[in-house]
């Protein structure tokens, strides 16, 4: 009699050789699973048939229908900050599109200004310098236990009430104009020099704007080559060429023969009457929501930094040293790559949380998304359901699109982990 | 050489040399100085930059926080008192807006009489507390409260008889009951499924009838009692609200006759300071005048360069386009410039000729005050330049500006620019008499107001004491008003609610008739626009027949049954949400939302991690979406959208809308905390309780669960104060949270303008709270690192 044929020493369950009872579907470990799959399913697909009932069922009552309709009829409402050509005549489409990209700007101001303050804020405190490392710690600790919208609403407090009016930067008024009569500080918002194309290859300077965007882009990828040839000299030979002057030659000439060409000039604001004209006006909302956003985001940013420098062991840079690599060369190639692996995943999630939170804009009446699509559209048309999924969509969409590109970033910067 | 011989030696030392201090420089505070502030260039520089920050933060706050008003009843109060004080309304906070209002910001509209409860509830928060976050230093049956406490709150906050909130939670006692029970005979799916439909039965089908009868039943038996004491008490209320009125008219009295006071102590220190003001009225047009000169005599000297360059009139030095241009460019500029100048001197000479007095005149109210103004102001008045010397010239000047052409001389231009020197040289020993003439004034009149300024300020306390007391008052009267004619419209409601009640059936007898007079698809339409387009004019009337009384019968129903539950309420005065507001509105809604969204985030956590395809799918989208969408959108959707997810005819209070929609919105982001808890835990853990054959519930439970909530409770109190900041958003949906308050406070005439004394306040309540829970994180998460080891 070997092992297996006693019936006792049989160590695995063996399915029991009757047919299948229903019992099984609850007390079989096999099966209770998909029951359990099954009963989930089914409860979440009642709840949901009964969420869209009664919508349904409250659309009728209402008389309404749902229809995405409205977005091809005229909006009828104007929008003081707009990057692309919009009128009253324009389609709610149109001013929904208008919002979009005001967020993103207002976000992407935001995310760069954050970074730099979250980057210095937090090397700094770090600092043995007691002061200034105390000085951070306030800048912290004040920003990131208050609301954003209490910063938001002060800030444009400031600026509203604070600053002086247009007229005074009149001859014998009590304003004048900061960096060489250059940039102007007003109650109605900030006036600085703006670049205007006298001779543009399109007449929609907005276009103008995308060529040399484009050229920018085209000639940092050149570079990338560059660096990428020099890295493969420095491989094989172990002398690294000088390549910082071809680097600056592409990145200035490029551009800048295009702007000789568009004839490109700087338009300085001046007074006409009782407001300043020409230059580029940035509004008071668009100041207040990029700084408050900036500043708060800043905050917690530079926190991230403080903690993924300190989370680097000391030996890290006391190895370098011993290697004889000098302060910022240990900085730059042993301490940072290691601390940006322990960085980027939270930084990730502020920048997203700085795309969310710019929808705040309804504090301070910055036309972003949730203004036009979300407020003004929705008013005039009474499509609160379409105008709010469609907003929920968009940002949903972007918050995946930035976590995906960061998060490609960190899968490439997460690597050299074995 | 031995040890003897070496001690012997005259020139070793035998003894030890004393230490000497170390160097100044290498000791205490000035060693500290040195390494930690001043080790190199870029550390002074860093150094030097933030105390120069810091002290120009601190000379912009600390004046205006430490120089504000504290007693005052409205904003101009404030102006006047700072005003008499010898300064600018931006010099100092008006603090006396918080003083005001800070119970507001606090409580929002709450009633005044009842603030023990949100008080009492907030202390019993933390008792509740305790047995979580201590639980080795309480007694254990302290969690029996704490899983109490949540009805407790809110029956303290909201009010209303106390057996509706035990009801309430007899839903989770029954279905705990049956799970027991259940426990022993079946399986864990089909005993948490039974024991689900119980509790759901109870709040669904049976709780609604039971309160009923309840408040029925109890209501029927004070009856008459209720209805005797009500009709004496309405009798005997309009004399009480008479007097109390009388009692406020009183106190307007007097607060008016402390402001007359208040007004003369104001006058007379305007009389005081009055040469004051008449000086000043002098300088500000006559410092205007003397910029526009500048500037005038700065356009003269670059027109002048331009007319050289050009040796007079700009002609086209050859026929080229570019010579025309460049020519007819520059005629352009000349001709700008010279408007220019005789634009800034007839400026000049319209401020100085409409805004400025006589030196006569100045001197005359010097002199007439003479006795308590310095003497030498006299020689100031004296060594200043008749109004005319400066005008007379000035328009002389304009009009030689406005001859001005561009073949005018280079001599004749630098003759204008030096008449417009000598004129500013006039003007420049002008307002440096009046400006000694003011800063003497100045000095003599801070001696005289010394005595008035104390009398402001004591007139001030008197009658920040007189308000305080009127607010009492009107308070008091504006309760017993309330109760009147509250009481007046029970007693009426009371007086029906026999008959009312016994029509019920009668109504739902003829409501049912029209109903089954309908064709049977219509009979559940809720509205007229539910029917077909083609519907006919008398199938039309019949729906609207039937949905009137319907209507009707519905509102009898309520109305029978709020005063039924008003008669038979036995416990706290009810509060309506619109009446709560403030900070207390913020910690509601953010404990509220952190408490009732932990079940459901272990939940999603646990089904973020199951290896079931369907249940992991459903949890990572509602995290996701739930996640990658902001608050304010999904506040938006709590007071737009949710009545259209609700059941027709479902409408209840934004104020729960909101919390489910917080509750929602936070429990996923408590989802990822505790997924990043249940991560942390190692996986010996699972795999120990899977050997002791414990089943998937039974080691969540008693293994899995009680580590990983623990190790994520600092997580949970970080978002906890993320909510607790993020409730401020409610604004936009129109709760009074504190920044909504803030703004119906500025709404309000007396305190309009007022911004930073506000957000001084709110921020730094919301800094308070938010700094300390994030130290407590903190420290919670050292402690559990050290425990972990």
């Amino acid at each position: 009699m070997t092992m297996q044929d006693d019936p006792r020493m049989v160590a695995r369950t063996v399915a029991p050789k009757s047919g299948f009872k229903l019992s099984q579907l609850i007390y079989d470990t096999r099966y209770r699973s998909i029951t359990i799959q099954v009963i989930a399913m089914i409860l979440v697909l009642f709840g949901l048939y009964w969420l869209v009932n009664n919508t349904v069922q409250n659309l009728s009552a209402l008389g309404k229908d749902f229809d995405y309709g409205f977005l091809a009829q005229p909006a009828g409402y104007d929008i003081n900050q707009r990057l692309i050509e919009y009128s009253s005549q324009s389609t709610h489409g149109r001013a929904a599109v208008v919002g979009i990209l005001n967020t993103i700007l207002v976000a992407f101001l935001g995310c760069i200004l954050a970074t730099v303050l979250g980057v210095i804020a937090g090397v700094l405190r770090l600092s043995k310098n007691w002061i200034v490392s105390s000085l951070m710690a306030v800048y912290v600790e004040g920003f990131r236990n208050v609301p954003l919208l209490l910063w938001i609403l002060l800030i444009f407090a400031l600026m509203t009430e604070g600053m002086f009016q247009p007229r005074e930067f009149k001859v014998g008024g009590d304003a004048s104009m900061q960096i060489f009569d250059s940039v102007a500080v007003t109650n109605r918002g900030v006036y600085v020099p703006g670049i205007v194309f006298d001779n543009g290859l399109a007449a929609n300077p907005a276009v103008n704007w995308l060529i040399l965007g484009l050229i920018l882009m085209a000639s940092l990828f050149v570079i990338r080559i560059v660096r990428r040839r020099a890295d493969a000299v420095q491989e094989s030979t172990g002398i690294r060429p000088k390549t910082w002057y071809q680097q600056l030659a592409l990145l200035v000439i490029p551009v800048g023969i295009v702007m000789f060409l568009m004839a490109a000039k700087l338009q300085y604001p001046y007074l006409k009457g009782f407001n300043f004209t020409d230059g580029v006006h940035l509004r008071n909302s668009l100041i207040a929501l990029w700084l408050a956003l900036s500043l708060y985001t800043g905050a917690f940013i530079a926190e991230i930094v403080r903690s993924g420098i300190l989370a680097i062991s000391k030996g890290q840079s006391e190895a370098a040293a011993a290697l004889g690599l000098r302060p910022n060369r240990t900085m730059n190639l042993v301490i940072l790559p290691q601390a940006m692996r322990v960085i980027i995943p939270p930084l990730i999630s502020q920048y997203l949380n700085l795309t969310k939170n710019s929808s705040l804009a309804i504090a301070v009446g910055y036309m972003d998304v949730r203004s036009t699509l979300g407020g003004i559209t929705i008013n005039q048309t009474g499509r609160e359901l379409e105008g709010m999924l469609l907003m929920a969509a968009f940002y949903l969409a972007l918050s995946l699109l930035i976590s995906g590109v960061m998060n490609i970033y960190n899968n490439r910067t997460q690597l050299q982990e074995r | 050489m031995n040890d003897s011989n070496a001690n012997n030696v005259s020139y070793v030392r035998k003894s030890m040399v004393e230490q000497s201090a170390p160097p100044v420089a290498e000791t205490g505070v000035i060693k500290w100085v040195r390494e930690n502030l001043f080790s190199s260039w870029m550390n002074i520089i860093l150094t030097l930059l933030s105390l120069y920050v810091i002290y120009l933060a601190l000379a912009l706050v600390l004046p205006w926080a430490f120089g504000g008003v504290w007693n005052a009843g409205s904003l101009t109060e404030c102006r006047e008192v700072l005003f008499s004080f010898y300064r600018g309304s931006h010099d100092g906070a008006c603090w006396a807006v918080i003083e005001d209002r800070w119970l507001q910001i606090t409580f929002g509209f709450y009633p005044p009489d009842q603030y023990w409860r949100p008080i009492l509830a907030f202390v019993l928060f933390f008792v509740a507390l305790a047995p979580i976050l201590f639980s080795e230093k309480v007694p254990g049956k302290l969690i029996l409260f704490s899983c109490a406490y949540p009805f407790l709150a809110a029956w303290l906050i909201w009010g209303g008889s106390f057996w509706v909130p035990l009801f309430a939670a007899f839903g989770f006692i029954l279905a705990f009951l049956v799970a027991k029970f259940l426990g022993k005979i079946t399986g864990p799916i089909v005993t948490n499924l039974l024991a689900l439909v119980a509790a759901l039965l109870w709040w669904g089908v049976a709780m609604t009838p039971v309160t009923e009868s309840l408040n029925k039943m109890i209501g029927n038996s004070r009856f008459d009692v209720t209805l005797s004491t009500l009709e004496t008490r309405t009798t005997d209320l309009p004399a009480e609200v008479a007097a109390l009125e009388a009692r406020v008219d009183e106190k307007a009295t007097e607060i008016a006759a402390a402001e007359v006071v208040k007004n003369e102590i104001l006058t007379g220190m305007v009389e005081i300071r009055i040469e004051e003001f008449a000086v000043s009225q002098q300088i500000e047009p006559k410092e205007d005048a003397f910029q526009r000169l500048d500037a005038a005599q700065e356009t003269v000297e670059d027109l002048a360069a331009l007319l050289a360059d050009w040796n007079g009139a700009p002609v086209a030095v050859d026929e080229s386009e570019v010579a025309i241009a460049d020519a007819e460019f520059a005629t352009v500029t000349i001709d700008g410039l010279i408007g220019d100048v005789a634009d800034l001197l007839g400026d000049a000479s319209s401020e100085l000729l409409e805004n400025t007095a006589e030196p006569a005149l100045v001197a005359e109210l010097m002199v007439a005050d003479a006795a308590v103004a310095d003497p030498s102001i006299l020689e100031d008045v004296a060594s200043m330049v008749a109004k005319t010397a400066l005008t007379d010239p000035l328009i002389g000047l304009t009009e030689r500006a406005e001859a001005i052409t561009p073949q005018t001389s280079q001599d004749e231009l630098s003759a204008l620019r030096a008449d417009i020197e000598t004129l500013m040289a006039s003007l420049t020993a002008n307002l440096s008499s009046l400006t000694s003439i003011y800063d003497k004034v100045v000095a003599t009149n801070v001696d005289a107001l010394v005595a008035p300024q104390a009398e402001m300020l004591k007139q001030m306390a008197t009658l920040a004491a007189l308000r305080d007391d009127a607010t009492l008052l009107s308070q008091e009267t504006f309760r017993s008003a309330s109760e009147l004619s509250n009481g007046r419209s029970y007693l009426t409601s009371l007086r029906s609610l026999k008959e009312r009640d016994a029509n019920l059936p009668e109504m739902a007898a003829s409501t049912a008739a029209l109903r089954d007079a309908l064709p049977s698809n219509q009979r559940n339409m809720i509205s007229i626009s539910q029917l077909p387009d083609g519907a006919s004019t008398e199938e039309t009337d019949a729906l609207k027949l039937y949905l009137d009384a319907r209507n009707t019968e519905l509102n009898a129903q309520a109305s029978v049954r709020d005063t039924y539950a008003e008669l038979g309420r036995v416990g706290l005065t009810p509060i309506d949400s619109r009446q709560i507001g403030g900070f207390m509105l913020a910690l509601i809604i953010g404990i509220a939302g952190i408490v009732l969204s932990l079940p459901l985030g272990v939940l999603l956590a646990l089904g973020r991690q199951s290896h079931l395809f369907f249940v992991n799918k459903i949890c990572v989208a509602f995290i996701e979406v739930i996640r990658g969408v902001p608050l304010i959108v999904w506040l938006f959707t709590a007071s737009l959208l949710l009545n259209y997810f609700l059941p027709p005819g479902s409408n209840f209070d934004l104020m729960l809308r909101v919390i489910i929609m917080v509750t929602l919105f936070s429990s996923a982001y408590i989802a990822e905390v505790i997924r990043g808890g249940l991560a942390a835990l190692p996986t010996g853990q699972y795999e120990g309780a899977d050997s002791l054959g414990l089943s998937y519930w039974q080691s969540m439970q008693l293994i899995i669960l009680p580590q990983a909530m623990k190790i994520s409770i600092p997580g949970i109190v970080n978002s906890f104060i993320g909510l607790f900041k993020d409730t401020v958003l409610v604004v936009f949906i129109g709760l009074l949270d504190p920044i909504g308050l803030s703004n119906a406070i500025r709404a309000d005439t007396d305190w309009n303008g007022v911004y930073w004394e506000l957000f001084a306040f709110i921020g730094l309540l919301f800094f308070i709270f938010c700094f300390s829970m994030g130290r407590y994180s903190l420290y919670l998460e050292k402690k559990l690192q050290r425990e972990h080891r």
